[in-house]
């Protein structure tokens, strides 16, 4: 068996998030992040296995508390708060946006006002945003 | 149903392929949200059936990686009820987003 290999740092990454879930669910999880880590490069793996353990928290309130309402899926971002957004292109079908895509903070909704429509270039409208906004 | 950001973006990448399976790898660069922000949000959407997951069978034909003995994924997908109820609710979120200044006409408000 050859398996999905994952970095040292990645494995160790994924036992810490797992511990810190509720009993019954650590070996789906344990599982279940092992497989989609051993996807990724050995970079990648160590990037998302840090970010598993940052959300282990978030996580495990998700699985105790079930069934509540989605405005708690995950708590509001500390860099969206310090205006720190991550700005992601969206393109809406909304008339009043007038067919224009537009920048949309995946975090918190928040959005980056683009220009007028007359002087919309999507490059420097991008390019704008992500410095001022990530 | 009021819904995070997260959630949409969630909502938006399954819907974009409802029947196909996705991964919460797929589903995190499909959204841009890092995965410790994807695996809450599906933990509850999971909760609340408006999703399907299970784990892929180990005998797919064209799956290499499984013949080699790697371990199966965990896919998830919309269910029928899941699918209605998410159409609805983004189309919702839509529109009741506000629109930018910029693109508003004169003398309209948020």
């Amino acid at each position: 068996m050859t398996g999905p290999q994952l970095v040292v740092v990645a494995r160790g990454m994924v036992a810490v998030s797992v511990a810190l879930l509720p009993g019954n669910a650590r070996e789906r999880y344990r599982e279940e992040f092992r497989t989609e880590l051993a996807e990724l490069t050995f970079g990648q793996q160590t990037v998302q296995a840090g970010s598993l353990v940052v959300g282990a928290v978030a996580l495990r309130r998700a699985l105790q508390d079930s069934g509540n309402a989605l405005e708690q899926a995950t708590p509001k971002s500390l860099r969206c708060r310090l205006g720190r957004h991550r700005y992601l292109l969206r393109n809406d079908d909304n008339p009043e946006r007038r067919g224009l895509p537009y920048l949309c903070c995946v975090r918190c909704g928040n959005w980056y006002d683009p220009p007028e429509p007359e002087h919309f270039d999507i490059e420097t409208y991008q390019r704008r945003a992500n410095r001022l906004g990530n | 149903m009021p819904m995070t950001q997260p959630v949409r973006e969630v909502l938006a990448a399954l819907i974009a392929n409802p029947a196909a399976d996705h991964h919460a790898i797929e589903i995190s660069n499909e959204s841009g949200l890092p995965l410790r922000s994807v695996y809450p949000v599906l933990a509850r959407l999971e909760a609340l059936q408006w999703l399907d997951s299970d784990w892929e069978p180990l005998d797919v034909p064209g799956q290499p990686k499984r013949e080699q003995g790697w371990p199966r994924r965990r896919w998830y997908r919309l269910s029928a009820q899941g699918l209605a109820i998410a159409r609805g609710a983004l189309a919702s979120a839509r529109a009741n987003s506000p629109v930018p200044s910029r693109w508003r006409a004169a003398g309209e408000t948020a």
